[in-house]
């Protein structure tokens, strides 16, 4: 994302408009997309770890990706809420208090030539839900888990019993006697 | 190469039929063998009659240039009892008859054994290296370089001192998130590269390990084919079996290899805030990325060993005790811990150990509610 040429801020109430319309609604974009790719990633190698039979290392690796992903996800919630709290804020002080009143009325702060009241920050779309222990657990979504094999000697023994319960043995068997 | 699914499945499928086809033939020929000893242990005084199978039989083998001609190769000494009679073709029908149901039998033995093999890789071949390569590298490029790229310094937001000013309801939560939402970008950053050089670490065994298992399946067929046309060869049981060792990889060596490429996880307590750090952790997964690239014939595993089995049951134990052991074992224990023994080797343990050591404002952010962070008292 390009930068926003933001200029002519020098009071406090333009530093929190400023704050508030461009240098965090940016964070929370920046993070929005962020986390949106990590829980893509996150569900490929939840299946992939799947697939491989949930090895206890790939849980481990899992748990770090989850584990992030429950911080970040929150986070860009709570950026977007700050955005928001610190323009409510300015506002509450605008309306309450004659010189923040004052330093509004004097406001010419501009973001790529737009006066900064009026520049209108992005807004970010809802992130996929994830509670602990959804990738951590057993499978994927779409994927059970891959069973481990049974024990060579079971197997040995599938052989014995297909040769000597074949009807050929039992023929032969006859044949003999 | 690159593992190829339906060669594989191939290969095992392949491994069972010839399987079957040379247990078929060891049964059959055990069984000419004891009738033939039947009648020697049976002369009593008898006349003796030489009598050989049908030119024209041969084991049923569905293959032609594997079946087995024991015309040439055996023949019976029958002694007829004084006073007794012989009749030769029904007799010599009938033990034709039952060759070739012994020889089925070999048949009904290897019922399975492709299905088994292939329960047994599972837990190797069903992953996909490509895909978990490409979440890999996604992550380095489009989320742990966009973090790195994204990286806020303190003040991030030019709000100065502002918010310690304001005492409104979220008014703490919001400096709590100012002042340490860079550190906690950054950790978390951290964190996921040495998680992600991980799930690399895991695709270069895993990519070894099917390619490993698909060379020695493989190898395996070529050995079944040539004891078989030894068989036929002699139309008998050869006296030496075809020389045709089976080749097996050294998994673990690969798996050490992986470890030191994927490089130490800091130890528990350690900073790993520091920035720069993740992209010395993303050139790592790089490494190893490329490595699964260049991976070509054979020579992406060091020889372990070289098998020569000789018979159905020798090949089948062989081969299945290998993907076992050589292969699912080395490749299970490798997963399980994802760790290197050697000091300054990968541990995902570790890196959850440390994670798990992290205190609550090292690892989370406060919620900061929608609403004015203006106290009642608050001056301009």
């Amino acid at each position: 994302m390009a930068e926003p040429d933001v200029t002519g801020v020098d009071l406090n109430i333009e530093f929190m408009f400023a704050a508030g319309k461009v240098y965090i609604p940016d964070t929370a974009d920046d993070l929005y997309q962020i986390t949106k790719r990590l829980h893509g990633y996150m569900e490929m190698l939840n299946q992939q770890s799947a697939l491989a039979g949930d090895p206890a290392g790939f849980v481990n690796l899992l748990t770090v990706f989850e584990s992030s992903y429950l911080v970040l996800q929150p986070a860009v919630t709570t950026l977007n809420n700050m955005a928001s709290a610190v323009i409510k804020t300015a506002e509450d002080f605008v309306a309450t208090d004659a010189d923040a009143r004052r330093e509004f009325n004097q406001m010419d702060a501009q973001v790529d030539g737009v006066p900064i009241k009026q520049y209108s920050s992005s807004r970010t779309p809802d992130l996929p839900t994830v509670q602990e222990g959804d990738i951590t657990e057993e499978g994927s979504d779409n994927t059970a888990s891959t069973p481990d094999p049974v024990p060579l000697e079971d197997d040995r023994q599938q052989r014995e019993t297909n040769e000597t319960s074949s009807e050929y043995e039992h023929e032969r068997e006859k044949r003999r006697g | 190469m690159a593992f190829d699914r339906a060669a594989f499945d191939t290969a095992l499928t392949d491994i069972e039929t010839y399987l079957g086809y040379l247990r078929g033939n060891e049964n059959a020929w055990a069984y000419l063998r004891e009738i033939q000893q039947w009648h020697i242990d049976h002369q009593e005084g008898g006349v003796l009659t030489v009598e050989r199978l049908d030119e024209s039989y041969r084991f049923p083998c569905p293959e032609a240039q594997y079946q087995v001609q024991p015309y040439w190769t055996l023949v019976l000494d029958i002694y007829i009892q004084p006073g007794g009679t012989f009749d030769r073709d029904p007799y010599i029908k009938a033990v034709q008859e039952s060759t070739s149901m012994a020889w089925e039998d070999g048949q009904a033995w290897a019922s399975g054994v492709a299905a088994y093999c292939r329960s047994v890789c599972d837990p190797f071949t069903r992953p996909e290296v490509t895909m978990i390569k490409t979440a890999v590298e996604g992550m380095n490029a489009n989320v742990l370089n966009q973090m790195q790229l994204t990286q806020v310094n303190d003040n991030w937001a030019s709000l100065g001192n502002l918010p310690g000013r304001w005492t409104g309801r979220s008014a703490v939560a919001f400096s709590n998130v100012y002042d340490n939402y860079n550190d906690v970008h950054a950790r978390v950053g951290r964190y996921l590269a040495h998680a992600t050089i991980g799930f690399a670490a895991g695709a270069k065994i895993i990519n070894a390990a099917q390619l490993g298992a698909q060379s020695t399946a493989e190898e395996t067929v070529k050995a079944l084919k040539a004891q078989l046309a030894n068989w036929a060869d002699y139309d008998m049981k050869p006296p030496e079996p075809a020389e045709f060792p089976i080749w097996v990889g050294d998994l673990l060596t690969t798996v050490k290899d992986a470890f030191s490429l994927a490089g130490e996880v800091p130890g528990v307590g350690d900073v790993v805030d520091l920035p720069n750090k993740v992209v010395s952790v993303t050139e790592k997964s790089k490494t190893l990325l490329e490595d699964i690239e260049k991976l070509t014939g054979i020579d992406f595993l060091p020889e372990r060993e070289k098998i020569t089995p000789k018979t159905a049951d020798e090949i089948y134990t062989e081969f299945t005790e290998t993907l076992f052991n050589q292969y699912l074992t080395p490749y299970t224990d490798a997963m399980t811990s994802l760790s290197g023994d050697a000091a300054g080797s990968y541990s995902s343990t570790a890196l959850v150990e440390n994670l798990n050591s992290l205190s609550s404002n090292e690892w989370t952010l406060p919620t900061v509610r929608d609403e004015s962070l203006k106290g009642d008292n608050d001056d301009w």
